[in-house]
């Protein structure tokens, strides 16, 4: 589904990443560990476009999409939910949730199908549908974002630390729900420092450090690898 | 006094037209488009081009003005403001006062200095109610505009597009992450403020005559409008046009109408001083 | 650029401009006297203008309005007999009151702001001179009053010829003293980048006001010129087409360079006159000219030519610049902190944006001669602390207090001149500025002046490695000479706590390593540093106490082996297997036998 191969990102003099390559299969789950500032937003953003990709190569669905813009790659089947969850405040809940329908959506077309998917996943979103976005709690607000990358009915959609700013209880439902959207037809390529979380629900890992690839394998080997810590503190 | 409310609330409406159309480029792309208040001028020269040239009925002129306007809305984002996004504010408000003069020196060079005389469509009469004599005319500007700013409020909160320019405006990354082909999108802001210049500027033109300099010191009470109002929001731009053209038309009558731009610049000190941020405040604590 | 090449650049200009100006003089050519008087007016309003627009970054739109304020003040104190110089001192007087007022009510809001009201408050001059014809004569103008000092009339193109070659001689050198001092700097520092500035110090509203109202200085006087060289003013000198004129000059020539303003002036000025064939085109040429200007992404005439003169040079040279630099060995010195030593405590701090709780009472003390880390995972609330502490926001609770002397509520710059100096995670500069540029305001906000203060500043610079590079612009620096450059416009403040915000991001092994050394000598020198790091190695090798966040309150603080070893602080970044437990027993334990 997803190729990356010697993938390298700049800005300007500096180097976010570095001879990165990587793939995520249909249906299968992703996940790119490591600290903070190791690179993991620089990845993403490359594959959906938002970074330039100063080398190397991005294929989606077997077309090369480097270069391409980031709405056009968003149209052709990858939600991108970013870091921060990008909720857009001023409009309500369910306005967020049905603008993600963009990619597909013609005239006449009903979303409603969707909508209750959505909300049957997340109860909370449905009894808030008519609320602006900003009243939203952390939580609710993770759950709105990844409702809406849903709601593009991608094939594959990658997620930029989801368990940010959350509370550990929250990041355990966020999970499992991931858990349970992975089980469906979707891809998914989640980039997480919560590692224990991520293994949790990936099939395979690979671990980013200073913009590298220092470990990649099933989430049950690196699961158990004492050169996880290593990769987050250097010690 | 029914009167001069009235011709306050109808001179505060083409301010407030002015105003939205120059918030809502504003809120799409983070700059300012001095050039917005010359477009109110071309707005009023096309429809008069069409009523001379092409011997238009008036209503079709008003519809030939907001329909070039559009296009030429569409040009200035592509070729001014698309070329400028990296740039800053200051760079991209200097380059549309180039843009103004071009504007006008296009219409000087058409058009010549002389003033001309744009009719309404519902001609020079007036009306009599409750007792006062008001200008049929006036009550036409302020019956456009009520149904301009109700049918954008509902074109906003209902259809895709109008969600769809919300999105873009508060987080442009954010709406392309969505796949919402952003470029397109404000490139129909433009074309959509522009035609609001238009249509104030077909609107104003009975009540003056078509001038170059008709736009020019409209746009900067519209601005005025909005900063009073609380710059940024659409409301507030509405009701800042409405209380600056209600402060020139009174105070204009009442105390001095020698004065007259001075009670619309001087409600922007008195703002300034009391209340910096405008009447609906419009909050927003910058992240680093 | 320095003070001496500042005025040395003003002295070229100055004799360009009276061997040239003085030409229809001698040949007597009336026509070209009186453009040649007109343009030198303008000449003289543009180039204070550069001081506004140019060197602060503020865009007036009603600056015609002292041009204009200074003309009829200058022509009615005339006409009521006053003496000459008191015509002179209450006509620049006015307009600069002017200024101040305008700048203290508008400057305080959104640059927008400022251009509206200048604009409005311009429009309301106009509209009071227009109908106060008792004294200003209305419409219909005034005629202004001869000048005539010993028997030499100043009245009339060639007789005030002579006055405005002087005046526009005295305003290049003004303007350069101006530009190249403090203020100068400092403004610039504002037009940059108006947060940064204020984090290093600098009193932006101050500054912008000050530059403001030497601007109408600059104008005020044009006006005089302008009046007794036309001998007839009437409301049309402040009507904001003068305004938006003054604009382009600047922006044609070239904004922020003082012969961009002089090019400017002569340019837009003759160009009307020499090219009347293209008549009523005029307007649409001079709108595509100022489009163009921004368009092409140069700094007018001045920097097209500058970019001309580059390529040439580097064909000639094939020089890539100054890529290949590499940092210089950091030379040894001792940085002596101001005033007594404090610690800088964090008590209690709580900081919401919307709904989600940023900081949730935060407690820390970073001690004077302390290496001290910040660090936890991303969104745990780092940045957040670091910009309550620096006043970039106001904590909603808690206080930062620097020994007695609590901080929250401040303006960040006046945190900075209290000793609390940062650096940024996105290293904010201006690319045409020189290294010395970037430093010096930030020495001079301490109180030296002149070669002290460049003593100073060069001497920061040897001791972060930056040796040699003083006059290099730094848009041609590597990262790591950025970086550093930060640390040492921070370090110019004489700080005694200094906020290292990821220093390391981007750097290579060893620079890193010439930036640990760095730090180690502040540590020496009594300072309190507080590095904020993503870089683990780096960080944990540095520092001896070390604090991390986690959701905005602190999870854990002690040593770096501790830290490490710390289950609470594994699970921040690795997370919890599951939520109930704090910390699973027996995953803490296999990654200590490793260890």
């Amino acid at each position: 589904m997803i190729q990356v191969k010697g993938l390298e990102v700049r800005y300007g003099a500096v180097t976010a990443l570095q001879d990165v390559s990587l793939q995520v299969d249909e249906g299968e789950c992703v996940a790119v560990l490591g600290a903070n500032g190791a690179g993991k937003t620089s990845l993403l953003r490359a594959i959906s476009g938002f970074a330039p990709t100063a080398a190397g190569e991005i294929r989606f669905k077997d077309e090369s999409i480097v270069g391409q813009r980031p709405e056009n790659i968003v149209r052709s089947g990858m939600s991108h939910v970013p870091e921060g969850r990008g909720i857009l405040g001023q409009l309500t809940v369910r306005e967020n949730l049905e603008l993600a329908t963009a990619p597909w959506r013609r005239r006449g077309d009903s979303i409603d199908e969707d909508l209750e998917r959505v909300h049957s996943l997340f109860p909370k979103l449905a009894e808030r549908r008519d609320q602006r976005a900003i009243s939203l709690s952390g939580g609710e607000a993770q759950m709105l974002a990844i409702g809406r990358g849903l709601m593009a009915r991608p094939r594959v959609m990658l997620l930029d630390e989801p368990s940010l700013g959350l509370a550990p209880v929250i990041v355990t439902r966020v999970f499992d729900v991931l858990e349970e959207v992975a089980a469906q037809q979707l891809a998914l390529l989640i980039v997480e420092q919560n590692a224990k979380q991520a293994l949790r629900v990936a099939d395979r890992v690979y671990v980013l450090s200073q913009g590298n690839v220092v470990m990649e394998g099933p989430a049950a080997e690196v699961r158990d690898d004492p050169k996880m810590a290593e990769a987050y503190f250097g010690v | 006094m029914l009167q001069l409310t009235v011709a306050g609330v109808a001179l505060g409406s083409i301010y407030a037209l002015v105003a939205i159309g120059f918030v809502i480029i504003y809120r799409a792309t983070g700059a300012v488009n001095f050039a917005h208040g010359d477009m109110v001028t071309v707005g009023a020269f096309a429809a008069l081009w069409a009523t001379t040239v092409l011997e238009a009925p008036i209503l079709v002129s008003w519809l030939v003005a907001v329909l070039m306007l559009g296009v030429l809305g569409m040009l200035t984002y592509r070729f001014v403001y698309r070329p400028l996004r990296h740039h800053p504010f200051l760079a991209v408000a200097i380059a549309t006062l180039g843009l103004a003069f071009v504007f006008r020196g296009v219409l000087f060079v058409i058009f010549g200095p002389q003033p001309a005389a744009l009719p309404s469509p519902v001609g020079g009469g007036a009306v009599s109610i409750g007792g006062a004599v008001v200008s049929r005319h006036l009550l036409l500007i302020i019956g456009v505009t009520a149904v301009l700013v109700v049918s954008q409020a509902l074109f906003f909160r209902h259809t895709f597009l109008g969600k769809s320019l919300r999105a873009t405006a508060e987080n442009q990354e954010v709406a392309r992450m969505l796949g919402l082909r952003t470029n397109r999108i404000i490139l129909w802001t433009f074309a959509y403020g522009a035609g609001l210049a238009a249509v104030a500027g077909v609107l104003l033109a009975p009540v003056r005559f078509v001038t170059l300099d008709l736009g020019f010191g409209v746009l900067l009470k519209a601005i005025v409008g909005a900063i009073v109002g609380g710059f940024g929001s659409l409301p507030g731009a509405l009701v800042g046009g409405l209380i600056v053209g209600l402060a020139e038309v009174f105070g204009a009558s009442l105390i001095s109408s020698a004065f007259r731009d001075t009670f619309a610049f001087g409600i922007l000190i008195i703002i300034l001083l009391v209340r910096p941020h405008g009447l609906f405040q419009v909050k927003a604590e910058e992240k680093v | 650029m320095s003070r001496a090449a500042s005025l040395r650049q003003a002295a070229y200009l100055a004799v360009v401009i009276v061997v040239i100006g003085s030409m229809p003089l001698l040949l007597d050519a009336g026509f070209y006297i009186q453009i040649g008087a007109t343009t030198g007016a303008f000449m003289v309003a543009v180039i204070g203008y550069n001081l506004v627009l140019g060197e602060t970054g503020l865009l007036s739109l009603g600056h015609a309005a002292f041009f204009g304020v200074g003309a009829y003040t200058f022509s009615v104190l005339r006409t009521e007999d006053v003496p000459t110089l008191l015509a002179v001192v209450g006509a620049i007087g006015l307009p600069v009151l002017l200024a101040f007022f305008i700048g203290v009510i508008t400057l305080r809001v959104r640059h927008l702001y400022f251009a509206i009201a200048t604009f409005s408050i311009a429009e309301i001059i106009r509209n009071v001179i227009r109908e106060w014809d008792g004294v200003t004569g209305g419409v219909l103008g005034m005629s202004v009053p001869r000048l005539e000092i010993f028997d030499r009339s100043f009245s009339g193109a060639s007789g005030a010829y002579p006055l405005i070659l002087a005046t526009i001689v005295v305003a290049l050198f003004a303007h350069a003293y101006v530009s190249s001092s403090a203020l100068g700097r400092r403004a610039r520092a504002v037009r940059d980048d108006e947060l940064g500035a204020e984090a290093m110090g600098v009193p932006v509203l101050r500054t912008s006001i000050s530059m403001f109202m030497i601007g109408a200085v600059f104008a005020a006087a044009a006006g005089c010129l302008y009046a007794l060289t036309l001998t007839f003013i009437d409301p049309s000198v402040l009507h904001y087409h003068e305004s938006i004129l003054l604009i382009a000059m600047l922006i044609v020539g070239g904004a922020g360079s003082l012969a961009g303003a002089v090019i400017g002036a002569v340019v837009i000025s003759l160009a009307p006159e020499l090219l009347r064939f293209i008549e009523h085109w005029w307007e649409i040429v001079f709108g595509v000219i100022i489009m163009l200007a921004i368009l092409s992404g140069r700094r007018g005439i001045v920097g097209f030519a500058g970019d001309l003169y580059q390529r040439v040079r580097q064909l000639r040279r094939h020089t890539t610049a100054e890529s290949g630099l590499s940092l210089a060995e950091v030379s040894e010195r001792s940085f002596t902190p101001r005033g007594e030593e404090h610690e800088l405590v964090v008590s209690g701090v709580r900081k919401s944006f919307g709904g989600v709780q940023a900081l949730d009472g935060v407690d820390v003390t970073f001690h004077p001669g302390e290496i001290h880390a910040l660090i936890g995972p991303n969104g745990s609330g780092k940045s957040t602390l670091v910009n309550v502490i620096t006043g970039i926001y106001g904590p909603d609770e808690g206080a930062v207090m620097l020994g007695q002397t609590a901080l929250q509520g401040r303006r960040p710059d006046e945190i900075a001149r209290a000793g609390v100096a940062r650096t940024f995670q996105h290293t904010r500069t201006f690319e045409e500025l020189t290294v010395l540029d970037h430093v010096l305001p930030m020495v001079e906000s301490t109180g030296l002046q002149g070669v002290q203060a460049r003593d100073e500043a060069l001497s920061l610079l040897a001791a972060t490695g930056l040796e040699g590079t003083a006059d290099l612009a730094v848009g041609r620096l590597p990262h790591a000479h950025l970086r550093l450059m930060e640390i040492a416009r921070a370090l110019a403040l004489q700080p005694r706590v200094l906020l290292l915000d990821e220093p390391a991001a981007g750097l290579s092994g060893e620079e890193s390593e010439l930036l640990g050394r760095i730090i180690r000598q502040l540590e020496r020198d009594r300072l309190a540093v507080v590095v904020i790091e993503h870089n683990m190695p780096f960080v944990l090798g540095l520092a001896e106490s070390v604090t991390v966040l986690g959701e905005g309150s602190v999870i854990a603080r002690g040593r770096p082996d501790e830290i490490v070893n710390d289950p609470v602080v594994q699970e921040a970044y690795l997370g919890a297997e599951d939520s109930g437990a704090a910390g699973d027993p027996v995953d803490t334990t296999d990654n200590r036998s490793e260890q």
